[in-house]
C-alpha cells in the first residue's frame, strides 16, 4: 500500500467554497421558487368575473351519495385521474368507468335508478366518451358525444329516458338523447339563446349547467353579465324564455349558475352573483324550474376559491371554499333554512365536502393514491374510512 | 414509453421475471469471480508461507508495513454510507422497480421542477425506459458494489476510489433519479428532503476520495461543518419564509399543499406498520393543532444547529451535532416516514445522510489521527543494503512486498469493482442503442407469433354496419392495425402514421387496404369508431376501414393475432399491444411491426418510414 503523497489543502477550500456556493443558490433558488405549486385541476373559467366552477363536486341520489374528485399528483395534469366515488350505506367505493384515461375531467349525473359519466378531452382525444350504469357502477354502457363535454358539474342531465349534455363549443351547446347514448340531436347553442329577447337582457357569455325539469323539459343555466338575475332558460312557445329569479341585492349585477340539479326539494340552483370581493353565492329553489323561485341569503366568498359543490339529500347544499393558504371551510344550507351555516374547520387537505344520504357529512381529503373520509361528528371531524386507488401514474403521456 | 403500446403494470410478469433471471445470471458471474478471488487470495498466501520458510523469515513482518489507524471521521463516513449504498442496492430488487420508476419515483419528482430539468431527467428516464431490465439489475449491483467497495478498502487508492464512485454514482442519481432533489422545484423543504439524500452520498463520497492527510487537521471537519452551519442556516430561514404556508396550522390546520401540516397528513396516510403510522398519526394531530409551534421549534432548531456549526467551538459544535442528529431522527421517523415506506422506496431519504455529514464533519474536528513518532534518520552507514539474492524477483516475490491484509482487501476491493462493472458495462452498452428491448414488446404482445402464416380470419363490422371479412380483401395488400378508439396518446398517432405512410406510397396505395381493428373491450361501438374516424380525419380516406364486433368476436380476433388488452382501475386507459401486421395479397401474415410511435408527432416518427417501406416490399413480392 502506498502512502498517499502530501495533502493539497486547497481542496478543502474549494470544496468548501462549492458547497457554500451550492448552498446559497439552493436557498435562492428555494426562495424564488415561491409559494406551493397549485394544482391542476380543471374548471370553468368564469365569464363573469364569479368564481371558477369546481369539477369537484357530489350529489345524493335515493340512497347513495355520488362524488367526483381528482387524485394523483395534482400539480401534474398527465397524473392527476378524475375519481367517481359512491357512498352506499356507510363505506365509499370506487366507481370510476373503466376504459377510458379520466385526466381530462370527469363529470357525473346521478338520479336514483342510474348514473351517467362523461370524460373530458385529454391529449389527442378529442371527444367525450360517455358510460351509464344501471348497478352501482358494477357493469357499464358506453356510449360517445359528438364533441367534447364541456368542464362543468352539471354538463350531464338525464331523466325520462332523455340524456342531456353540455358541449364546449364557442359558449357551449346543449345537446339530447333520447335513444341511446350515441345518437345526439342540437337543443340550443350559446350564440342561439343570445339572439332570444328574453336571455338577451342578461348579455349571456356561456352555458354553465343543464337540466330536465320534472316534465322532462330541459333547463339551461349560463353566466349573465349583467342584469342581476339569475341566468336560467327554458324553452317557450316562440324559443327561450329567461326564468331565473332577481337576485336580493344583485339590480343590475353579474351572476352565473354554479350547480342546477333535480333535487327533492325541486329544481335547485347554485347561482354566483357579483364580482371580485363582493361576488356571493345564492341557492334557488323552484317546484318546476320556472318559479316562483325561493331564494337563499348570500354567503359571501371574499375572494375565496370554490373547492367543491355538493346537493344533500334534502335539496339543500353544500359547498366548501379556500381563501388564500387559509384553512378551508364549508357551509351548507337548505332547503328549509335559508341562511348558510358554517361546519367546524375541516381536515387538511380537504378538496371536497359532501352529504350523506342520512344527512351527515364527509371530508374528502385525496393524497396521491389514497383518500381518506372525515365524518362529522358531535366532537367534530373523525377519520372513519382509509380508501387506497391504484392511480396509473404514466399511462398517459 | 417506446416500444410498447402502453405502459405496463409494475408488476408485469414478464418483466420481473427477466429481472430475476438477469439478476441471477449476474450473481452466478459474480460467485465465479468470488470464486477466482479466493483462489488468488489461497495461491497468493501460499506462495507467501513457502518464501518465508524457505528463507526462514516466517516469523518476520512483512515489508509492505500497515499504515497507522484510519482518521476517525473518515472511518465513520466510509462505513456508513458503504452499508447505506448496501442499503439502497438491496431496495432496488423490488420486482415493480424496472417498470416502477420512472413513473412512479422519478417523473413525480421532477414533476415540480422546471422545464429544463424534466427535459434532463427525461433524458434518463427514456434510457430506463427503453432498457428497464439492464437499468434495474445495473442499479443493484452498481450499488451493492460501491457499497461494498467502500466497506472492503479503508486505506489507499483502493479507498479513495470508492469514495469517487461513490461521487460519480451519487451525482447520477440526484441529476437523474431526483431530478437535484427538487431544489429548482417549488414548495422546497427540509423537511421534505431538500436537496436530495444522493447529494450526501456525493459529499460523504468526495470526502472519502480526498488525501488521506487531509484529515491530518482539523481543518476539514471545521470546514465542512461550517458549510452545513449555512446550509442550517439557509433552510430555516426558507422554513419561516412567509407565505410558503408553513407557518399554517391552528385548530384543524391549513391545506395549502406544501405546507407542514399538508406533508404529515401526506406521509401518516402511506402504507407502513401499525407502530410508526401511529406515531405519525400522533405527531400529525398534535401538529394539526399547534402547526405554527411546530414550525416556530423548526425554525429556531434549525438556525440554531446552523449557528452552533459555524460557530467552530467544539462545545458548542457537539450540542449541535446531537440536537442536529436529535431533529433529524425525529424528522426522518416522523414526516419522511424512514423515507422507504408507502410506495417504491429507493433509499431511507435525506435526514440519516446528512445526520451522519455533519457527525463526521464533528468527528472529523475532535478526533484527529494520532501522528507517527518523528524518529532520527539513522546514519547511511547504519542502513542495511540488502544483496542481489535478497531482492525479491517475479511473482512471489512482488507479492512478498504485501502485508496478508492488505492483499486481502485488495482482492476484496477488486471484486468490489467487479460487482460494480457486471451492472455498470450492460448498462452503458445498452444506453447507447435507442431501440427499446424487444421483452417489452414480448411483455406488452406476449409470445411473438409466427410470421409467413395464413393470417386468422374474420369477420368484423365498419363504421357503417357493414359485415367485413379479412378474405373479402384478398386480393389487397392488408395493413392491419390495433387500435382503441378513446385512446388519448398512441393510438390517433398509429393511425395517422398509417394515413401518412399511405399517402407516400402514393399510387401503389390503389392495392392496399388499411384496416383496423377496436382494441378496447368497453368502448367498441361503431359510433366510437365513426367518432375515431372523424377526429383523426380518416373518415374520407377510401382505403381505410375501422372494424368493430361484439365482445366476443373481438376477443377471438385479438387471441388469433397475439394481441394483449388489458383494463386498467381508477381512470387509466386501457393498456394494449401496439402492433401491425403486413398481409399480402394471398391473405398471409408478412410482417409484424412494433408501431408504437414514441413521442412527437407522426410525421416525426420513423414508424412511418419502416411502415412505407415494409408495405412496398410486400406489394412488389
Amino acid at each position: 500500500m502506498r502512502i498517499p503523497p502530501r495533502p493539497q489543502r486547497r481542496v478543502s477550500a474549494a470544496l468548501l467554497l462549492v458547497t457554500v456556493a451550492a448552498a446559497v443558490s439552493l436557498g435562492a433558488s428555494a426562495l424564488a421558487g415561491g409559494t406551493a405549486s397549485s394544482a391542476a385541476v380543471p374548471g370553468q373559467a368564469s365569464a363573469s368575473a364569479g368564481p371558477t366552477i369546481p369539477l369537484t363536486t357530489s350529489s345524493v341520489a335515493d340512497t347513495t351519495t355520488w362524488a367526483t374528485l381528482a387524485m394523483g399528483h395534482l400539480d401534474d395534469p398527465l397524473n392527476t385521474f378524475w375519481q367517481l366515488l359512491t357512498l352506499s350505506g356507510s363505506r365509499w367505493q370506487l366507481a370510476t368507468p373503466p376504459g377510458v384515461a379520466s385526466n381530462g375531467g370527469l363529470v357525473a349525473a346521478a338520479e336514483p335508478t342510474s348514473v351517467l359519466a362523461g370524460f373530458g378531452a385529454s391529449q389527442a382525444l378529442q371527444f367525450s366518451p360517455l358510460a351509464r350504469t344501471v348497478d352501482q357502477g358494477s357493469a357499464w354502457q358506453a356510449g360517445v358525444l359528438p364533441g367534447t363535454l364541456s368542464l362543468v358539474p352539471d354538463a350531464l342531465a338525464q331523466g325520462g329516458g332523455k340524456s342531456l349534455a353540455l358541449l364546449r363549443t364557442a359558449g357551449g351547446k346543449v345537446m339530447v338523447s333520447t335513444t341511446d347514448l350515441s345518437t345526439w340531436t342540437p337543443v340550443i347553442t350559446a350564440s342561439a339563446l343570445r339572439r332570444q329577447s328574453g336571455p338577451a337582457s342578461c348579455h349571456l357569455g356561456s352555458l354553465t349547467a343543464v337540466t330536465l325539469d320534472v316534465h322532462g323539459s330541459t333547463l339551461v343555466g349560463a353566466s349573465c353579465a349583467q342584469g342581476g338575475r339569475a341566468g336560467l332558460f327554458a324553452p317557450s312557445s316562440d324559443g327561450w324564455m329567461s326564468v331565473g329569479p332577481a337576485i336580493p341585492g344583485e339590480s343590475n349585477g353579474a351572476t352565473e349558475v354554479v350547480r342546477l340539479d333535480q333535487t327533492a326539494a325541486g329544481t335547485a340552483a347554485l347561482v354566483s352573483a357579483g364580482t371580485g370581493a363582493t361576488t356571493r353565492l345564492y341557492a334557488i329553489w323552484s317546484t318546476d324550474g320556472l318559479g316562483p323561485w325561493t331564494v337563499s341569503t348570500g354567503l359571501p366568498l371574499k375572494r375565496a376559491t370554490l373547492l367543491s359543490t355538493g346537493v344533500t339529500a334534502a335539496g339543500g347544499f353544500v359547498v366548501s371554499t379556500r381563501r388564500g393558504s387559509a384553512a378551508p371551510s364549508a357551509s351548507v344550507l337548505g332547503p328549509t333554512s335559508l341562511q348558510w351555516k358554517s361546519l367546524p374547520s375541516l381536515p387538511s387537505g380537504t378538496t371536497s365536502v359532501t352529504a350523506s344520504p342520512g344527512g351527515s357529512y364527509d371530508a374528502l381529503v385525496p393524497v396521491q393514491s389514497t383518500l381518506s373520509v372525515y365524518q362529522l361528528g358531535s366532537t367534530g371531524w373523525a377519520r372513519v374510512q382509509r380508501l387506497r386507488v391504484d392511480i396509473p401514474y404514466g399511462s398517459s403521456g | 414509453m417506446t416500444g410498447m403500446g402502453h405502459p405496463l403494470q409494475t408488476n408485469n410478469s414478464t418483466i420481473t421475471a427477466a429481472f430475476r433471471s438477469a439478476l441471477n445470471h449476474q450473481l452466478l458471474i459474480l460467485v465465479v469471480l468470488g470464486v477466482l478471488v479466493v483462489v488468488a487470495w489461497n495461491v497468493a498466501r501460499t506462495l507467501q508461507y513457502r518464501r518465508a520458510v524457505a528463507a526462514g523469515t516466517l516469523s518476520s513482518t512483512h515489508s509492505t508495513p500497515l499504515p497507522g489507524p484510519e482518521p476517525a471521521g473518515r472511518r465513520l463516513l466510509r462505513i456508513t454510507f458503504g452499508l447505506l449504498w448496501l442499503f439502497d442496492g438491496l431496495l432496488q430488487l423490488q420486482g415493480a422497480m424496472p417498470i416502477g420508476l420512472p413513473g412512479t419515483v422519478i417523473t413525480p419528482a421532477a414533476s415540480s421542477s422546471p422545464g429544463w430539468v424534466q427535459h434532463l431527467t427525461n433524458a434518463g428516464t427514456t434510457i430506463w425506459s427503453n432498457h428497464p431490465v439492464t437499468a434495474a439489475s445495473a442499479t443493484v449491483w452498481i450499488q451493492v458494489g460501491i457499497g461494498i467497495f467502500l466497506l472492503v478498502a479503508p486505506r489507499g487508492y483502493w479507498s479513495r476510489a470508492a469514495g469517487a464512485a461513490s461521487v460519480g454514482w451519487g451525482l447520477v442519481v440526484w441529476v437523474f433519479g431526483e431530478a437535484f432533489g427538487g431544489i429548482f422545484g417549488s414548495g422546497t423543504s427540509w423537511l421534505f428532503g431538500t436537496p436530495g439524500a444522493a447529494v450526501f452520498y456525493v459529499v460523504a463520497g468526495a470526502l472519502v476520495a480526498l488525501p488521506e492527510t487531509a484529515w491530518e487537521s482539523s481543518r476539514l471537519g471545521k470546514g465542512l461543518l461550517r458549510v452545513m452551519g449555512v446550509f442550517f442556516v439557509g433552510m430555516g430561514i426558507l422554513q419561516a419564509w412567509p407565505g410558503r404556508g408553513s407557518w399554517s396550522g391552528g385548530a384543524h390546520a391549513s391545506s395549502a399543499s406544501g405546507t407542514l401540516t399538508t406533508m404529515v397528513s401526506q406521509m401518516s396516510q402511506v402504507s407502513q406498520p401499525s407502530v410508526f403510522a401511529s406515531w405519525v398519526r400522533f405527531f400529525g394531530s398534535f401538529q394539526a393543532g399547534h402547526g405554527w409551534l411546530v414550525n416556530f421549534v423548526i425554525v429556531v432548531l434549525l438556525i440554531g444547529i446552523g449557528a452552533a456549526f459555524l460557530s467552530g467551538r467544539l462545545r458548542v459544535v457537539r450540542v449541535g451535532v446531537i440536537v442536529g442528529s436529535v431533529l433529524c431522527l425525529a424528522t426522518w421517523v416522523l414526516i419522511q416516514d424512514f423515507g422507504f415506506f408507502g410506495g417504491l422506496g429507493t433509499d431511507p431519504n435525506s435526514m440519516i445522510p446528512m445526520a451522519l455529514i455533519f457527525t463526521g464533519g464533528y468527528v472529523a474536528m475532535a478526533r484527529l489521527p494520532a501522528r507517527a513518532p518523528v524518529t532520527e534518520a539513522p546514519p547511511v552507514s547504519e542502513v542495511a543494503t540488502p544483496a542481489a539474492a535478497d531482492v525479491p524477483t517475479g511473482l512471489a516475490g512482488w507479492l512478498d512486498r504485501f502485508n496478508p491484509v492488505y492483499l486481502l482487501r485488495a482482492l476484496l476491493a477488486v471484486l468490489a469493482l467487479a460487482i460494480v462493472l457486471v451492472g455498470a458495462a450492460p448498462m452503458a452498452v445498452a444506453a447507447t442503442n435507442p431501440n427499446a428491448d424487444p421483452i417489452l414488446i414480448e411483455a406488452a404482445n406476449g409470445p411473438p407469433n409466427l410470421v409467413d402464416v395464413p393470417a386468422p380470419s374474420f369477420t368484423l363490422t365498419d363504421t357503417s354496419g357493414h359485415s367485413v371479412s379479412l378474405a373479402s380483401l384478398n386480393g389487397r395488400t392488408v395493413v392491419l392495425a390495433f387500435l382503441d378508439p378513446v385512446c388519448t396518446s398512441d393510438c390517433p398517432l398509429i393511425a395517422q402514421s398509417l394515413r401518412l405512410a399511405d399517402e407516400k406510397l402514393g399510387a401503389e396505395a390503389h392495392d392496399i387496404e388499411l384496416v383496423a381493428v377496436v382494441n378496447n373491450p368497453l368502448y367498441r361501438s361503431t359510433a366510437l369508431t365513426a367518432a375515431f374516424d372523424r377526429q383523426e380525419g380518416l373518415d374520407h380516406v377510401t382505403n381505410w376501414v375501422y372494424l368493430t364486433g361484439s365482445l366476443a368476436q373481438l376477443h377471438g380476433v385479438w387471441n388469433d393475432y397475439g394481441v394483449q388488452t388489458e383494463v386498467s382501475p381508477a381512470g387509466g386507459m386501457v393498456a394494449h399491444s401496439d402492433i401491425v401486421y403486413v398481409i399480402d395479397k394471398e391473405g398471409r401474415t408478412r410482417v409484424i411491426l412494433n408501431s408504437d410511435p414514441g413521442e412527437g408527432s407522426a410525421e416525426g416518427s420513423s414508424f412511418v418510414s419502416q411502415l412505407t417501406s415494409e408495405i412496398s416490399n410486400v406489394v412488389h413480392s
